[in-house]
């Protein structure tokens, strides 16, 4: 079981992560905060192994299976609460790049759950493929074409806008 | 297996998330510190199968005699010197 000063740790290095990736799967805010919450009630009750090559990858991995669950739980509620983008992204001072951020959040509630979780994973916590197949249990070469078919239909669908505010 | 970003892939990973509701750390860590802590218990089917399973054995343990009550049963029976000699008397008298 964690000591208080760790779990506070890992909220602070790890809870917007977490709660963006459940997100990005429950698609609903209260539900992805109800499953940050069972995150940590979890993460307090175990002990975190004492050598861990990636802490991120080894707690989104924990958090996948919690949001599995609640899928399976909630199947009927998922497509009913998928409507609205989530705010996913910080806002930015500079008004084209606070517009590309919300077009980047547009473009990824359109992306299939298994693509945008896995560009998610790779883009914006930094794992690599064998991680995320380890995070999503899913094959290496799953994960990676997943990633690659993400990335070309986000690129088609900000390709408009992103090359005007490319320089 | 690590592979380079193009500057597509670049320019998205500049992104930063949005930060959580400062609020919610306090409330989140703290439900987690307060809640109780879980104990292992074994899911409901697996536990009546278990107690189920420990039945069969303990009742078929005590139907079953054990292998010392059944070597003394095969045993011939051992007869006292004293019911020996009663026995043979009897036999003696009974004889014509």
């Amino acid at each position: 079981m964690p000591h208080a000063s760790q779990l506070e740790r890992l909220y602070d290095a790890h809870a917007a992560g977490v709660f963006h990736y459940l997100n990005g799967i429950v698609k609903s805010e209260a539900d992805a905060k109800d499953l940050l919450q069972d995150f940590f009630i979890k993460l307090a009750d175990v002990s975190l192994p004492a050598h861990l090559d990636n802490e991120r990858a080894y707690l989104l991995r924990i958090a996948h299976r919690l949001a599995i669950d609640w899928l399976r739980r909630h199947a009927s509620r998922e497509k009913a609460e998928s409507v609205h983008p989530q705010a996913v992204f910080a806002s930015q001072e500079d008004p084209d790049a606070d517009h590309f951020a919300r077009r980047v959040e547009s473009a990824l509630h359109q992306l299939p759950a298994d693509q945008r979780s896995i560009a998610e994973l790779k883009l914006w916590h930094g794992l690599t493929f064998d991680q995320i197949a380890e995070v999503q249990r899913i094959p290496l070469n799953t994960a990676a074409s997943r990633y690659r078919y993400a990335i070309e239909k986000l690129r088609c669908l900000l390709r408009p806008l992103y090359d005007d505010i490319q320089p | 297996m690590k592979t380079p970003f193009d500057s597509f892939e670049n320019d998205l990973q500049q992104l930063d998330l949005r930060e959580l509701p400062a609020h919610w750390k306090d409330e989140i860590l703290a439900k987690a510190h307060s809640a109780p802590r879980r104990r292992f218990a074994p899911p409901r089917p697996l536990a009546i199968a278990l107690a189920a399973a420990w039945a069969v054995i303990l009742t078929l343990a005590l139907l079953t005699p054990s292998p010392r009550d059944a070597a003394v049963a095969q045993k011939p029976p051992v007869f006292a010197p004293d019911s020996l000699f009663a026995l043979n008397q009897q036999l003696t008298r009974s004889l014509p």
